[in-house]
């Protein structure tokens, strides 16, 4: 290596044509996606608080996620429980975060998580209330 | 054709691995995936959703940059640091970045060496340093979608813990960010070191990375 520039181990040869390309189309890929659009989580949020407050306790259970349903003690104790919570009014969304197959939608009186499911999405917390550095703590699904 | 392939036999058995390697991880991430979404009562995913998922991006950029800080590091750290006894090093008295002759620049050009390497200006400055600004820029580029990603896929398991998630600046000073970064570091820095100094007594026969098997263990800067 002393007559010439040090050039790279041979034994891990780097093939720099297309690695650039390669590392700008991965981020785009990954950061745009297949997950659902935030949009669609706040309506879903919504949705589900329009369904609690108005008594619509079937539907309401239906849009619970898999976790979400067994802790309100599933499809059959579901509707009762539902029944017995209270929600506080949802309001507008002021924020919606949205990362991958999760989502979080915070309305003025009510912070709402989300699972991706097929093309829309599902309650996994609802009634969330923030704990310092601990995970919310939510009414309906949650931890 | 077949000599074209033994002409390129090195580079060309490097694309194919890593290719193969790319693709096991992928297939094996998605796998892993879908174990834990099982485990949490949430959907599995496609393997097209994961090959597009922050996950699989973070896992990917953060042995990516590493290895081009590792190179990058090395391809500089050679031009001032020597190493008695290693083929990895220049000789002793060789340190800098040469006198013209020695590079083959400007005057002391032959009619085979690159266009940019006989003329003087910034092109001549742009050639003369372009192997570092690329694996440079490689590793600048993938640590910047590292922690992009890595937000990213930190984030997603946020709010499946039903925690607050981060911003980009707030990522970038977790220990999260810089615990991924570090593990990858190390292991990295210790392997060229090994190889720096394990070439000083070690031999494999008929590979330039290493000196002749009967060269002296003081032996610096020669290759097999």
């Amino acid at each position: 290596m002393s007559e010439t520039l040090p050039a790279p181990r041979s034994r891990r040869a780097p093939r720099i044509k297309g690695t650039i390309g390669g590392v700008l189309v991965l981020t785009l890929l990954s950061l745009l996606g297949c997950a659902p659009e935030g949009k669609g989580a706040a309506a879903a949020a919504q949705k589900f608080h329009k369904e609690v407050s108005s008594g619509n306790t079937s539907e309401a259970c239906s849009m619970l996620g898999q976790e979400a349903l067994e802790k309100a003690g599933g499809e059959t104790e579901c509707e009762e429980q539902l029944e017995s919570v209270e929600l506080a009014g949802s309001g507008q969304p002021l924020r919606t975060e949205v990362f991958g197959r999760e989502a979080m939608v915070e309305f003025e009186d009510d912070v709402v998580f989300l699972v991706a499911s097929g093309s829309g999405w599902k309650i996994s917390g609802a009634g969330c209330t923030p704990q310092g550095e601990s995970p919310y703590k939510c009414e309906v699904g949650g931890k | 054709m077949k000599t074209a392939i033994r002409n390129n036999g090195l580079s060309l058995f490097f694309g194919l691995i890593f290719l193969l390697a790319l693709l096991g991880q992928g297939l094996s991430g998605h796998a892993l995936f879908n174990e834990e979404q099982i485990t949490h009562g949430l959907e599995e995913i496609s393997l097209a959703q994961y090959l597009t998922s922050s996950s699989f991006a973070v896992d990917v950029s953060e042995n990516w940059q590493s290895e081009y800080l590792q190179f990058l590091l090395y391809i500089m750290a050679t031009i001032w640091l020597v190493q008695k006894g290693s083929p990895e090093s220049k000789e002793l008295d060789q340190t800098g970045p040469e006198s013209d002759k020695d590079q083959l620049i400007g005057e002391h050009s032959n009619e085979k060496s690159p266009a940019w390497a006989r003329i003087n200006g910034w092109r001549h400055v742009l050639f003369a340093n372009s192997l570092g600004l690329t694996m440079g820029l490689i590793f600048v580029l993938s640590w910047l979608v590292q922690s992009l990603t890595g937000n990213s896929a930190y984030n997603e398991e946020q709010l499946a813990n039903f925690q607050e998630p981060l911003t980009w600046s707030e990522y970038v000073a977790s220990p999260e960010f810089w615990n991924r970064t570090l593990q990858n570091w190390q292991s990295e820095f210790l392997a060229v070191g090994s190889m720096v100094v394990l070439s000083i007594y070690l031999r494999q026969r008929g590979s330039p990375e290493s000196k002749p098997v009967g060269a002296a263990h003081d032996d610096t800067a020669s290759t097999g």
